[in-house]
Parts: structure tokens; C-alpha cells; sequence
């Protein structure tokens, strides 16, 4: 048998804490993480937005490019750019923050999608849910309730089963889809990188040539989860926007 | 190939236990996220497929129907998902 | 070339990925037990507490301490929360960091990049306004050289055409004067021919007169008949005639 062994899953994604062991404002790195997404989204923004070049250039395009990007792929097809403009820095916060978390599981020497700890992704879940739950009782006032569980056009006998799938969907499934969603790719996309890179490591020591596949595909999934880190920051922005939008008005 | 995997890993996870009460849990797990794999498989396909022809007929709506389609795929995803929270609850601790 | 430029940051990556993983690796199950085994003391105690604990007849305690080291070791290296399961320092840091960040980016950094990007937006705008206004202003001018032009050329044409007329009416003018002139001449020419006739015909009748007178003297003289009067006359006036 190959010197293949392979670290319990729990290994993989929970670190020791360095600093303020035992108690609730304990670090380890999965809150380092969380602290340089913070550092980089301001830096981002600060420092692009302080250089007020005509032709940007550096992290003004950066910025100017996320805002941009949020602006015409994630609200102009959900919320229309008119009535979502005052969520543009919410979600332009949300994605920035979801995607520099997302993307530390390809940067060299830090490897890790904080993503894959369950505590961010339920904790921007819950303040979707807020969000858009205030958003709903703002525009629709108690009507909200009345309108988001019973959808138009049901026949009365099912109305029942229909009201209570949608009583939990806006309550319980949405939000939980939501974090699960943002919470398992990360992690699938981690335990692929680390089964690749383990079985490579293991064949280079027993074989050296039967490392040559695994690590070929190390390298493609390592592209692969540059793209699902975009695409999962993406999806969780557009997601809270159109959950935002149906929380708008009331279906027709 | 991915389930395959996560079952290995499961199974390897256990090689310190090794008692058969934990093998049988981490099968389980493995063909558990297989099978929920499939119908959310089939239906990514539908998404994109439809979403490709779509932006075949009708090029200048590409970008609506490119979001749509990432929307759809999140929304079937949700399915895969699922079973591989199952999967992870399943593993023996 | 372009290929392997967007490849190299991937082999880099996965090269790092490669390198960095093994550590991780090695954090296995087979690592935390020998760990865990260290911490209870070695190998040695190990081996004697399990033998205590499976002898028969063995006291209460040494069951318990085999119990013990069992659940240490399932506990520390084996088992592990779920993953599923939120930290609540992780949730606190995070959850702080988001918040801190939602508010600093409304109130300061969307702002600033958002203000850059309108001010840009209203500055093409309004060159392009300028540049419209400037566009119009040169196609007006152009207009207006262009009749200004044509006006002149027409001026031109107007006085060539003046100029014509004032030259053939100068040249019609110059023929009639000439032709006066000619006139004048010719009369003069004339006048002074007729003045010049009727002197010499002045001349002539006096001339005439005196030979008449001479003849006449000359016929007195000789008194003579007709016909010698008429010969007197005849040759006098053939003498005239040769003079």
C-alpha cells in the first residue's frame, strides 16, 4: 500500500486558535482570513477610490470595475439599476468580502477558503434574511406576509400544503440554501485540492512518475476553483438581490 | 470520479477505527452524495443547455440569459448540495 | 505565449498547493495518536495501562484508566465537531468584520470610488457636449466662407462683366470720336480744298479779269474788226494758256 494517509476531514478545516485561546474572541486562521478580506476590500476601495485618474489604472480599475460589475450583472437583471441603487453598496460589500474569503483557498501558502467554516456564510445569511424580510415589510406592510406565502392563482384545495412550503422557503430554506450552498462548494472545492495534492505527494514519494496525473489535475482544479470562488461570490450576491426583489413587490 | 473520491477519503478517514458500524457509515455517505448527484447533474445540464440556445438564437440577450442561467444552476445545485451536507453529517466522526 | 502566460500562475499555485499540503498531511490520525501517546507518557505507559486494563482481575481503576486513554484518544484524534456547526468566536469575528466593512464602504469607500466614476461620467458628457458645440460652430463657419466665396466670385464675375461693358462702350465711344475725327478731317480737308478752289478761282477770274482787261486794252489799242478781236483774244488766251 502507498504511504497514503490521509488527515481526518476535521483536520483540514479547523485550526488552532494562537490568540485569546478559550474564549469567544479567539483567533485562528480561519478569523485571519476573515480580518485580511476586510484589510483588502478597504484597501480596494480606499486606495482606488482616493486616486481620481481620468483613465484608471491599478486597483481604481479594480474597484471601478467591481462597482461596474455589480452594478450591471448583479442588479440590472434583478432589481432593475433605478430601484436598486441603494442596495449597490451593500452588495458591492457582500461580494467583495464573499470573493476575497472565497479566493484564499488558491493563494500560495495560505490555501484555506474561510468560506469553509459554516460561521460566515449563516452570519451574511441572516443579514440577507433581515434584509430582505425589513425590505418586504417596508414596501408591502403587513400584506408582505400575506403575499409572499400565498402565491396567486392556487387552487384553494392545495392552498394549505402550498402556504406552508412557502412559509418555510421564505423563513428557513432560503436563507439555509443560501449558506449551505456558499459553505459546501467551499468545502468540496477544498477537500478536491487537498485529495489531489495528498495522493500527488504520496505517489511522488513511493513512484515519482505516478505523480505526473494527480498533479495535472492539482493544477486544472486549481484553476477550476479560481473560477467556482468567482462564481460562488457571484451567485450569493445575485441571490440576495433577486431574494431582495421578490421581497419587492408582491407577485402578480 | 468526485464521488468515488469522497468515499475513499471517507473510508481512509475511518482506517484508525476501522470498526464496521463506521465502514457501512461512510458507504452510505459516499453513495448517498452519488445518487443525490445525479438528478441535480441532469438538470444542470437542461439549464445550460437550454441557456445555450438561447444565446444561440438570440446572441444580443446572451447576458440575461447567461445570469439566468447561473441562477439556475445555483437554484438545482441546491439539490447536490444537500446530499453532500448528508455526506458530511454522515461521516463518522 | 499567451497560454502559458495565464498557465504559469495555475503550475505556480498547484506547485505551492504541492508543497504546502504535506505539512497538513502529515497532521494525520496516525500523527495525533503518537502525539496523544507522548503526552500520556510513551509508548511504554501505554502498553502497561492497556495490559492493566485487559489482565484478568483487574482492579476497577486500571479499567477505568484503559477506559480513559481510549476516550482520549477517539475524542482528540477521531472525533471532531461537525462541520455543519458554526464557531461562535468565528461567527463574532467574521460576522464584526462584515458589519465594520458594510459600514465603512456606505459611508466612505463606495462614495469615493462612485463619486470618481459620476465625475467621470459627467465629464465626458460635457466634452462631448463641447465637442458637439465646437463641431457646429466650424460647420457654420465653413458655411459662411463658402458664402462669402461664392459672393466674391460673384462680385468678380460682376465687374469683368462691367469692366466689358465699359470697354466695349470706351471702344464705341473711341470708333465714333475717331469717325468724328475722321469727319472733321475730311470737312477740314474739304473746306480747306474748297477755300483753296475758290482762291485759285479767284485767282483764276482775276487772272481772268486782267486778261480780259489786257485784252481788252490790247483790242482798244488796235482797234480792230471781230475778227481780228477774236484772233487778238484767242492767242492772248493761248498765251495765257502757256503761261
Amino acid at each position: 500500500m502507498l504511504a497514503l494517509e490521509f488527515p481526518p476531514i476535521s483536520h483540514l478545516f479547523e485550526w488552532p486558535e494562537f490568540a485569546f485561546e478559550g474564549t469567544p474572541m479567539a483567533i485562528n486562521k480561519t478569523v485571519v482570513i476573515y480580518l485580511a478580506a476586510f484589510v483588502l476590500t478597504l484597501i480596494v476601495f480606499g486606495v482606488g477610490g482616493s486616486k481620481k485618474k481620468l483613465v484608471p489604472t491599478g486597483l481604481q480599475t479594480v474597484a471601478e470595475v467591481g462597482i461596474d460589475f455589480v452594478e450591471n450583472s448583479i442588479i440590472e437583471p434583478t432589481l432593475g439599476i433605478a430601484h436598486g441603487k441603494k442596495f449597490l453598496p451593500f452588495l458591492t460589500a457582500m461580494f467583495f468580502f464573499v470573493f476575497f474569503t472565497n479566493i484564499f483557498e488558491v493563494v500560495p501558502l495560505v490555501q484555506f477558503p474561510a468560506n469553509s467554516r459554516m460561521a460566515l456564510p449563516i452570519f451574511l445569511a441572516i443579514v440577507v434574511w433581515l434584509v430582505y424580510n425589513y425590505q418586504g415589510f417596508r414596501n408591502q406592510g403587513i400584506a408582505y406576509m400575506k403575499n409572499a406565502i400565498i402565491p396567486p392563482g392556487v387552487p384553494v384545495a392545495i392552498l394549505p400544503l402550498v402556504a406552508l412550503i412557502e412559509l418555510l422557503q421564505v423563513l428557513i430554506i432560503r436563507p439555509a440554501s443560501l449558506a449551505i450552498r456558499l459553505w459546501a462548494n467551499m468545502v468540496a472545492g477544498h477537500l478536491l485540492l487537498v485529495t489531489f495534492s495528498v495522493l500527488s505527494a504520496a505517489l511522488w514519494d513511493s513512484t515519482k512518475v505516478g505523480a505526473v496525473l494527480p498533479f495535472a489535475v492539482l493544477i486544472l482544479m486549481t484553476g477550476f476553483e479560481i473560477l467556482v470562488s468567482f462564481l460562488q461570490a457571484f451567485i450569493f450576491t445575485i441571490l440576495t438581490a433577486v431574494y431582495i426583489n421578490m421581497a419587492s413587490h408582491a407577485e402578480h | 470520479m468526485l464521488t468515488f473520491l469522497l468515499a475513499q477519503l471517507a473510508i481512509l478517514a475511518q482506517t484508525g477505527a476501522g470498526e464496521m458500524e463506521n465502514g457501512l457509515k461512510a458507504i452510505g455517505a459516499g453513495l448517498g452524495y452519488g445518487l443525490a448527484a445525479v438528478g441535480p447533474g441532469v438538470g444542470i445540464g437542461i439549464v445550460v443547455g437550454n441557456a445555450i440556445s438561447a444565446m444561440a438564437r438570440q446572441p444580443e440577450a446572451a447576458g440575461v440569459a447567461r445570469t439566468t442561467m447561473f441562477l439556475g444552476i445555483a437554484f438545482t445545485e441546491a439539490l447536490a448540495l444537500i446530499g453532500f451536507v448528508v455526506f458530511i453529517l454522515l461521516l463518522p466522526s | 505565449m499567451r497560454p502559458a502566460r495565464i498557465a504559469a500562475p495555475f503550475v505556480c499555485a498547484g506547485a505551492l498547493f504541492f508543497l504546502a499540503q504535506p505539512a497538513g498531511a502529515a497532521e494525520s490520525i496516525g500523527s495525533c495518536v503518537v502525539e496523544k501517546i507522548e503526552e500520556i507518557g510513551g509508548p511504554e505507559e501505554l502498553e502497561t495501562i492497556v495490559e492493566a486494563g485487559h489482565a484478568e482481575g483487574a482492579s476497577a481503576e486500571a479499567e477505568e484508566a484503559l477506559v480513559e486513554v481510549e476516550d482520549k484518544l477517539e475524542k482528540e484524534c477521531i472525533e471532531a465537531p461537525s462541520l455543519i456547526i458554526p464557531e461562535l468566536n468565528e461567527v463574532i469575528w467574521g460576522g464584526g468584520a462584515f458589519l465594520v466593512l458594510l459600514a465603512a464602504m456606505i459611508k466612505w469607500g463606495f462614495p469615493l470610488v462612485r463619486n470618481t466614476m459620476e465625475a467621470r461620467t459627467e465629464r465626458i458628457r460635457t466634452d462631448l457636449q463641447a465637442a458637439q458645440a465646437a463641431r457646429v460652430e466650424a460647420e457654420n463657419n465653413q458655411k459662411q466662407l463658402a458664402a462669402e466665396l461664392a459672393e466674391s466670385k460673384a462680385n468678380a464675375a460682376k465687374i469683368v462683366e462691367q469692366a466689358r461693358q465699359e470697354a466695349l462702350v470706351l471702344s464705341a465711344n473711341m470708333q465714333v470720336k475717331a469717325e468724328a475725327d475722321i469727319a472733321e478731317m475730311r470737312q477740314r480737308a474739304a473746306g480747306e480744298i474748297e477755300s483753296a478752289r475758290s482762291r485759285a478761282l479767284a485767282d483764276l477770274q482775276a487772272d481772268v479779269a486782267d486778261i480780259v482787261v489786257g485784252a481788252a486794252s490790247r483790242v482798244v489799242e488796235r482797234n480792230l474788226d471781230v475778227n481780228s478781236q477774236r484772233q487778238l483774244i484767242d492767242e492772248y488766251i493761248a498765251s495765257v494758256g502757256r503761261q
